[in-house]
């Protein structure tokens, strides 16, 4: 258990070159490198931390647009409707002017063929009445047939206006 | 020397030196080595150490190899107990002790190659690594303390008030300075003394379990011993472990104490010492 100075002078020498090696070789890039990575790890998570951040706020917002969105299809449902009703009422009115004006129309129309009807059948019943006086007056003039003739005749005439 | 070696050679196992210089003795070479047998083992260590060191950090690269990662762990594993107890300042020492606990534990643990033999069993090693410790403490000290800062830290930091602290400064001074050179002293021949005796005591105790179990099965004249010594290897790995992490903890620990305090930390020193 002797001290030998040479052989600690020797060691000496022998660990600060392995110092000088291992500071050169390991341990300066090795604890570079990793302090490195543990930045680029606390970046990574901070980064991430950002993006839930903003993926969050793009959510609310979102989420606020729709209600938006929903409230406007709503309001345009709403006027949608409302509009159809002012159109469907239009539209009745519409027709039921068209209705009023086609069946003034068809009344016109039904009274002029009704007169034009009379007059048609007037002018009949004249030229039949004329054409029965002359089969009477061309037979023998006699008051009471002719009378009832003629009264038989309008009774006809009425018969079939009826 | 040469009688040390022959000691060391009648309790350890014979190492491939030892069997060199008995197969020849005359030669200058066998002679050269058994003389520096215990730094050619050390550098044995160094030149593995390195090699191993920069063949995994040649191209390190982001995504880790095995052994980058290995290496990595390792590198990692120190950085946090020196910045564990010394605070980010530590960083600044973590080559160092690194490199002191990654040179002990491999000096520990070649010795349990057969063959080999570890260059912690022998004081020089063991008081070398302590003398570097020492010299690197002070310095530190002197470093960032200032010198009077630093003689002012053997003295015990006095700061007197009045004539009363001045005069109990005279006293407690003096004999602060002694204690603190005492104690400064004694940690070097502690850290070696600890190393040395336990690692030769386990080298030792691997060896004659090796003899015990030739004896055992001498009856029969078998080339092959009792493997009695395959516990010890066991309690031999656990033990160089815990006597590196040892050295280079109290390392730490003595290169914190000499860094300047804050005054929580002067507080908590002062009562610890107390």
């Amino acid at each position: 258990m002797n001290i030998d100075v040479q052989q600690i002078l020797t060691q000496m020498v022998g660990f600060l070159i392995l110092l000088w090696l291992m500071r050169r070789f390991a341990w300066t890039p090795l604890l570079g490198l990793l302090d490195e990575r543990r930045e680029r790890i606390a970046r990574s998570f901070s980064d991430i931390e950002k993006e839930k951040e903003a993926l969050a706020a793009l959510k609310e917002e979102y989420r606020t647009k729709m209600l938006e969105v929903e409230q406007q299809a709503r309001l345009k449902l709403q006027e949608a409707v409302r509009e159809g009703e002012r159109v469907g009422r239009e539209i009745i009115e519409a027709a039921k002017q068209e209705a009023d004006k086609r069946f003034s129309q068809a009344q016109a129309q039904i009274q002029q063929e009704t007169e034009a009807a009379q007059l048609r059948l007037r002018d009949e019943v004249v030229s039949l009445a004329l054409g029965s006086a002359e089969r009477i007056i061309r037979q023998e003039l006699n008051q009471p047939r002719d009378t009832a003739l003629v009264l038989q005749y309008l009774e006809e005439v009425k018969s079939r206006e009826k | 020397m040469t009688e040390s070696a022959a000691e060391g050679a009648s309790l350890e196992a014979p190492n491939i030196v030892t069997l060199l210089y008995r197969a020849f003795p005359d030669s200058p070479v066998t002679t050269f080595l058994h003389h520096f047998e215990v730094p050619f083992f050390s550098g044995l260590v160094i030149a593995i150490v390195s090699v191993v060191a920069y063949r995994v950090s040649r191209n390190a690269q982001r995504v880790p190899t095995r052994g980058q990662n290995a290496l990595e762990a390792i590198v990692e594993y120190l950085d946090r107990l020196v910045t564990g107890i010394m605070g980010p300042q530590g960083r600044a020492y973590t080559p160092f002790i690194g490199t002191l606990f990654i040179y002990i534990l491999s000096m520990n643990l070649i010795g349990l190659v057969p063959g080999m033999h570890s260059p912690t069993s022998s004081i020089n090693t063991t008081v070398t690594l302590a003398l570097l410790v020492f010299i690197y403490v002070q310095y530190t000290g002197v470093r960032k303390l200032g010198p009077v800062g630093y003689i002012g830290h053997l003295a015990g930091n006095p700061r007197p008030k009045g004539v009363m602290g001045y005069a109990t400064a005279c006293v407690s001074v003096p004999f602060n300075l002694v204690i603190h050179v005492m104690g400064e002293l004694t940690k070097p021949i502690s850290l070696s003394v600890r190393l040395f005796g336990n690692i030769f005591g386990e080298d030792v105790l691997i060896a004659q379990m090796v003899l015990l179990g030739i004896a055992a099965l001498a009856f029969f004249n078998s080339p092959v011993g009792l493997p009695l010594q395959l516990p010890f290897y066991l309690l031999a790995l656990l033990t160089s472990v815990i006597q590196a992490l040892v050295f280079s903890l109290l390392s730490v620990i003595y290169i914190f104490l000499m860094l300047p305090h804050h005054p929580h930390q002067e507080e908590s020193h002062t009562s610890e010492g107390g």
